[in-house]
């Protein structure tokens, strides 16, 4: 290898481990650590105006699609700041480390909005799994402040990376590791953890086809900038045990 | 006629009381032999590849679990699942459209995916016994 090559790897090597979002593929880390990017797109209203991390309203349901247009995600200002630094083990064992919530206040976190255990996912005719606040009660369990999967009552715990609490399920929800710049705007960069996009392709197919027009459209990768809603706002219905 | 009219209103008040729990659960047991019948029907077809015997066995699906759904999933679940309607509602509805996709498949002369949609039947029917009948 010629020194400038040799050089250029360096670089390349520096960029990868400063700013995540620039990595194009999966990483299995030596430290367990497992994500894959995506292209970075903004957090924008209906409007397409940049959603500010310090207008977010706390403990309130948010959804937006990452990384394709068919894979809905929970975003949620949390009552305090999370745990940091948080290990959490997939289904196969492997381990990786979700970081924490970013802005001002580190309590800004989203995750996907599939299930592992069943698929169970966020969608626009009635939705079975969201996030229940403070002093919100559930059959799952007896923690509040939870993201509960209302079809076989498995409970993450959003603070620790969506580890879980309660239920059948095998492992975290995935998270999606979100950029907060210093303009107070948010940025989706990558999946961290195991996604289960592939399996929910795969077994929603007429439920994308009937909403997409085909799995292919449903599998688009989501460009640019992402609209946020409230989740009220996009499902008909929120079912919640 | 009053008198008549009242008679008859009181009848269907006690019929409509007899015919409850027991009836509704016996209702319940046929229908889910039905589909299990149905569900043996799509199977077989496959296995032989018969599509004919497959989409027959989807009609008969699509009738028996008619009972689940959202006008009536609360009517049949045991009562101490009866909270859970918007869930069996739920299954029940995915099965219709995963059975109505055997049919489009099966049209497109696609066994792959009419047997994929088979598979995904099944994951209904576990999610919901797994949940209501807390296997």
């Amino acid at each position: 290898m010629q020194r400038r090559d040799f050089l250029k790897v360096l670089a390349t090597g520096s960029v990868v481990a400063i700013y995540p979002s620039m990595i194009d593929g999966t990483l299995h880390a030596d430290d367990g650590t497992l994500f894959e990017t995506y292209e970075k797109v903004q957090l924008v209203d209906e409007e397409g105006n940049p959603i500010l991390a310090s207008t977010l309203e706390k403990e309130k349901n948010y959804v937006f699609n990452y990384p394709h247009v068919a894979t809905t995600c929970i975003l949620l200002a949390l009552p305090r700041a999370t745990d940091t630094k948080v290990t959490l083990k997939d289904e196969d064992g492997t381990e990786y480390i979700w970081n924490g919530g970013v802005g001002k206040e580190k309590n800004i976190v989203a995750y996907s909005g599939i299930c592992p255990h069943q698929l169970t996912h966020v969608n626009k005719s009635d939705t079975f799994i969201s996030y229940l606040g403070t002093g919100k009660k559930t059959m799952a369990c007896k923690q509040d402040n939870v993201i509960v999967c209302g079809s076989h009552l498995s409970a993450y715990d959003p603070q620790k990376g969506c580890k879980v609490i309660a239920g059948p399920a095998p492992q975290p929800l995935a998270s999606v590791v979100l950029e907060h710049h210093d303009d107070d705007t948010l940025w989706a960069v990558a999946i961290l953890g195991n996604d289960k996009f592939q399996q929910f392709f795969k077994a929603f197919k007429p439920e994308l086809k009937e909403q997409f027009g085909g799995k292919r459209k449903a599998k688009k990768m989501v460009k640019n900038t992402t609209t946020t809603l409230a989740l009220a706002d996009y499902t008909k219905e929120v079912i919640q045990y | 006629m009053k008198k008549s009219l009242l008679v008859l209103i009181s009848l269907l008040f006690i019929s409509n009381l007899q015919a409850n729990p027991a009836e509704d659960k016996a209702q319940l047991k046929a229908n889910m032999r039905a589909m299990l019948q149905s569900m043996e029907m799509i199977q077989k077809g496959g296995f032989y590849a018969k599509p004919e015997m497959m989409k027959e066995g989807v009609l008969n699906l699509k009738d028996a679990i008619k009972l689940l759904d959202n006008d009536h999933a609360k009517k049949y679940l045991p009562q101490e699942e009866k909270y859970a309607e918007k869930f069996a509602a739920k299954r029940a509805k995915m099965i219709i459209m995963y059975a109505e996709d055997i049919t489009t498949s099966l049209n497109e002369e696609n066994m792959d995916d009419a047997l994929e949609d088979y598979s995904q039947i099944l994951r209904q029917c576990s999610s919901c016994h797994l949940r209501i009948r807390k296997w």
